[in-house]
Parts: structure tokens; C-alpha cells; sequence
């Protein structure tokens, strides 16, 4: 699965491509997961708003998925199981970008009268973009393999 | 060595750029006549990207956010206006405001809003209550004028003529106990006991206390 | 694809260990079941065990009050107290388990209004844990 093209230049620039999308996915992964390592519970009600799982299964993961995020941006990093840590990265991916869809499309409803007023959710287009372009740049790591 | 970095920084601003906030918890210190408290929370965009704020909620419908605009460009500053109205709360009030950004939409930042809104007049207890057939005697109901407070009581009495009150004063001016005199206890009966202040001058008060036999 | 799948399987392990640290010490871990009960909160099928001496109580505004409420609920609120207190107090008798609720798990008008209750002298106050939901969605 190579390149062939001739330019000089190119299989460089690829190979420096490569490098800055490995360090800058294994940085914002870590990045991510001390953030939510910092308050468990406090992400555990946040994603108990999006309705989508049992509560359980949300404190399961409250606890379970910031150190899984931050061992897998290490891996990444320091260049070792890159091949478990890029599989796990782009289940991820996937994973939080279906979330994000699903919030966004239904629209995260106000289930309860006595809260204050809430402004439309107009924004997770941005992290919905961002997540697509993460993804582009991990089916690029893949191309090592 | 620099493209590597701005290269680095351009994918990882979204990750390291949040806003950062002046203060992220305020306490105040009101009377019941405010009302309302405004606290005002500024915060400033520390990323390289535009971020948008997504998702302003409050702990309770007593406490409304506002905002001018939502997308603020690096280095912008803006402020949340958030105004939470007392309702006839007193005491310690601890409110929180959710601010979701576009820069972390799954970790909201939680502003903190505290009060401790004075009570001018304690009465206590605010209930008194006979069981029917219990021995009739008097029961008693405090009422405590705050110290800063330049309260008096004008007047104590019960709108039910078989619940009557005696008004007797324990520090002048200050602390009042009013005993409640049944004439009898042979059968249910309910009265309202209307406690009228002359403040605020403007607005005085009238608080209530109750006398039920069950 | 077998190296894949191998290695991300021992990631996947290697996580549960920091994991379980987290969930059995950080002080900010979340509570595992939701049906741990906050001092003062109640399920719905204990309460509806109480049957006839359950008094209810309705925290929220007077809009959702009119549009539905639990059959024989007191409307209560702390902007409307004055007037609404005298109302229960004539409901009220103090062999009755007085239930407070409002819209849902997430909402504070219902602990605010049980608080003030039993600041007046009231016992036997509890609030209703998921509220006027939990009532809805009851089998």
C-alpha cells in the first residue's frame, strides 16, 4: 500500500505528515482522558444526559475510558502496540462521533420544567467536524500498516 | 522546527484552547427585600480557534444565564450574566450555571453562584400543633428580629378568637414570644397567626405562623 | 489484522487497573447505582406501599400543576408559600407521610420545599426520588 510517486520531495513530506499526526493524536488523546480522569462523576452525569446508555454502563465508563484514552495516546507517542492503540483510537473515533450526531440530530431535549433557560445546541457541529477530520487523519496512520 | 510546532499547534488548539475564566465562583451577602443577586462571570478565549459556546443551563428555574453573543475569536472576551431571583429562599443558597464549549463539549464548566440571604425575622416554629384531647396548654412561638436589621413588630394577633395570643417581650425590641392560648382542645381548629413589621418602610412585611389543632 | 486485535485486547486490559483504582478511590467517582438514595429521598414502590397515609406534595410551577399532577397532590411552592401553606396545613394531619415531587431527578424544587417543611415543624417529610417522571413512567 505504498506511494509511487515519483517526486522526490513526497515520500518525505509523507513520512513528516505521519510523525505529526501520530504525536498530535496521541496528544489530544491524553489531553482528553486526564480531563476526564479529573472528575469521574461529573462526566458520568454528562453523559447520563445524552440518554443513550444505562447509568451503570455510564459510571462503568466514567472511570474506565480516560485511562484508556491516556494509555492509548502514550502508546501512540512512544510508538509501541501502535497497531492495538491505532484499532482502539479509531473505535473511539467512531464511538464519540455517533454520540455527537446522535445529540446533535435529536437535539438534546429539556426533560425537566424548573431548569434555567438552556441555548440551543447549534454548536456540536464544530466538534462533529472535528471528529471527521480526526478520523481522516487515523485512516492516514493506518496506511503504515 | 517552527512549521512542526505550528503545525502541532494548529491540530492540538482545539485540545489546549479553552477559555479561561476571571473567576469561576462568586459569594454574596443579601436581604430578602433584593430580591434578586446579578453576578457577572468574564472569560476570555485562550485558544488559537474561534470557540463557541454551546449549552448555558442552570442547577434550577430560579436561576436564568445570559449571553450576547456565542462564538468568541481568539482572545475575545465575553461575560455571562447570571441572575438568580430569591423567591422567598433565605438562608445559605448555593447555585450552579453549566457553560458547555465547542472546545469541550463533554466537560461543561460549573460557575458557582452562593448567597446567603438574611432572614430579618426568624419565627419559630412556624407550625404549632395540638392533638385533639391533648392537655390545652398555651405553646409558644419565637420570633428573632435580625441584628442589623431596624425592624420592629407592630402588631401579633390570630385570626380565629378561640386561638388567642399573648405577646410578651424577651429583649426589647429584639425578641418577642408569642404564646398561643387555646380555649379549648376538644375539637380541631385552624388559625393564622399575621405578624406585621414596618420593614422595609416602603414595603413592610407580614409573616405568618400557624395554630392547627388535628 | 490478528496483531490489531491482540494488542488492543491487552490495552484494553491493562486499562482496568488504573480503572478500578479510580472507582474504588477518587474522590470524585460516581455513585454505581442511581438507586442510592440521598437522606430524605424515597423510591416510588415504597412509597406506594404507604398507600392512604401518603400525603402529596406538587413543588413545581402552577402551569404543570394545572396541566397534571399526581391524583390528590397539594400544590407547594416557595414563591407562592404564603398562600399555599395554610392549604396543606388543612390537609395535613401528623400521621401522614408527606411526599414532595417535582419534575424530575435533576431538578432542586422539591428538596427546597421538603426543607422548608420540615423547618416548620412538619415530620415525615420525604421526596419523591425522579419525580413527576418516575409517577409517569410507573408500571
Amino acid at each position: 500500500m505504498n506511494s509511487r510517486l515519483q517526486h522526490p520531495a513526497w515520500p518525505g513530506l509523507v513520512k513528516l505528515s505521519r510523525v505529526l499526526a501520530r504525536i498530535a493524536l496521541g496528544l489530544l488523546f491524553v489531553f482528553a482522558g486526564v480531563t476526564k480522569a479529573y472528575d469521574p462523576g461529573a462526566f458520568a452525569i454528562e453523559v447520563e444526559r445524552y440518554h443513550l446508555i444505562p447509568w451503570m454502563l455510564g459510571a462503568f465508563l466514567s472511570v474506565y475510558l480516560p485511562w484508556l484514552e491516556i494509555l492509548v495516546g502514550v502508546l501512540l507517542l512512544l510508538k509501541r502496540f501502535e497497531q492495538g492503540a491505532l484499532l482502539l483510537i479509531t473505535c473511539l473515533l467512531f464511538v464519540f462521533t455517533f454520540a455527537l450526531a446522535s445529540a446533535t440530530f435529536r437535539g438534546l431535549g429539556i426533560d425537566c420544567g424548573c431548569f434555567g433557560k438552556t441555548f440551543a445546541t447549534t454548536g456540536t457541529i464544530f466538534p462533529l467536524v472535528r471528529n471527521v477530520l480526526l478520523l481522516a487523519l487515523t485512516g492516514f496512520l493506518w496506511l503504515d500498516f | 522546527m517552527k512549521l512542526l510546532l505550528f503545525l502541532l499547534c494548529l491540530f492540538a488548539g482545539s485540545a489546549f484552547g479553552q477559555l479561561a475564566w476571571a473567576t469561576t465562583e462568586q459569594t454574596f451577602n443579601s436581604k430578602p427585600q433584593d430580591k434578586e443577586v446579578v453576578a457577572k462571570y468574564k472569560f476570555t478565549n485562550n485558544g488559537t480557534k474561534p470557540i463557541k459556546i454551546q449549552n448555558v443551563r442552570t442547577s434550577c428555574g430560579c436561576t436564568t444565564a445570559a449571553l450576547s453573543k456565542t462564538e468568541y475569536a481568539p482572545g475575545e472576551s465575553g461575560e455571562i450574566e447570571a441572575k438568580f431571583t430569591f423567591s422567598g429562599r433565605t438562608g445559605k443558597q448555593e447555585k450552579a450555571i453549566m457553560v458547555a464549549t465547542s472546545a469541550s463539549p463533554e466537560q461543561p464548566t460549573i460557575l458557582k453562584l452562593n448567597v446567603y440571604i438574611e432572614e430579618t425575622i426568624k419565627i419559630e416554629p412556624e407550625v404549632v400543633l395540638w392533638q385533639v384531647g391533648e392537655q390545652a396548654s398555651p405553646k409558644a412561638i419565637h420570633i428573632a428580629i435580625a441584628d442589623d436589621a431596624p425592624a420592629k413588630i407592630v402588631s401579633v394577633i390570630s385570626d380565629n378568637p378561640a386561638l388567642k395570643v399573648k405577646l410578651t417581650e424577651v429583649k426589647p425590641g429584639k425578641e418577642y414570644e408569642a404564646q398561643i392560648i387555646p380555649d379549648s382542645v376538644a375539637q380541631p381548629a385552624a388559625a393564622t397567626v399575621i405578624i406585621r413589621t414596618d420593614y422595609p418602610p416602603d414595603n413592610p412585611q407580614t409573616k405568618y405562623a400557624y395554630a392547627r389543632i388535628k | 489484522m490478528g496483531a490489531f486485535v491482540r494488542q488492543a485486547a491487552w490495552i484494553l486490559l491493562a486499562a482496568l487497573i488504573p480503572a478500578s483504582l479510580t472507582a474504588a478511590f477518587h474522590p470524585r467517582r460516581p455513585v454505581w447505582s442511581q438507586e442510592t438514595l440521598a437522606p430524605g429521598e424515597e423510591m416510588l414502590p415504597t412509597i406506594l406501599s404507604w398507600e392512604g397515609s401518603v400525603l402529596w406534595v406538587d413543588a413545581r410551577s402552577a402551569d404543570e400543576y394545572g396541566a397534571e399532577h399526581v391524583p390528590g397532590a397539594i400544590p407547594l411552592n416557595l414563591e407562592s408559600w404564603d398562600q399555599l401553606f395554610p392549604k396543606f396545613l388543612d390537609r395535613w394531619t401528623p400521621e401522614k407521610k408527606v411526599v414532595v415531587y417535582c419534575s424530575a431527578t435533576t431538578c432542586e424544587l422539591s428538596r427546597e420545599v421538603a426543607d422548608r417543611l420540615r423547618k416548620s415543624g412538619i415530620s415525615s417529610v420525604f421526596v419523591l426520588k425522579g419525580g413527576w417522571e418516575a409517577w409517569k413512567n410507573r408500571k
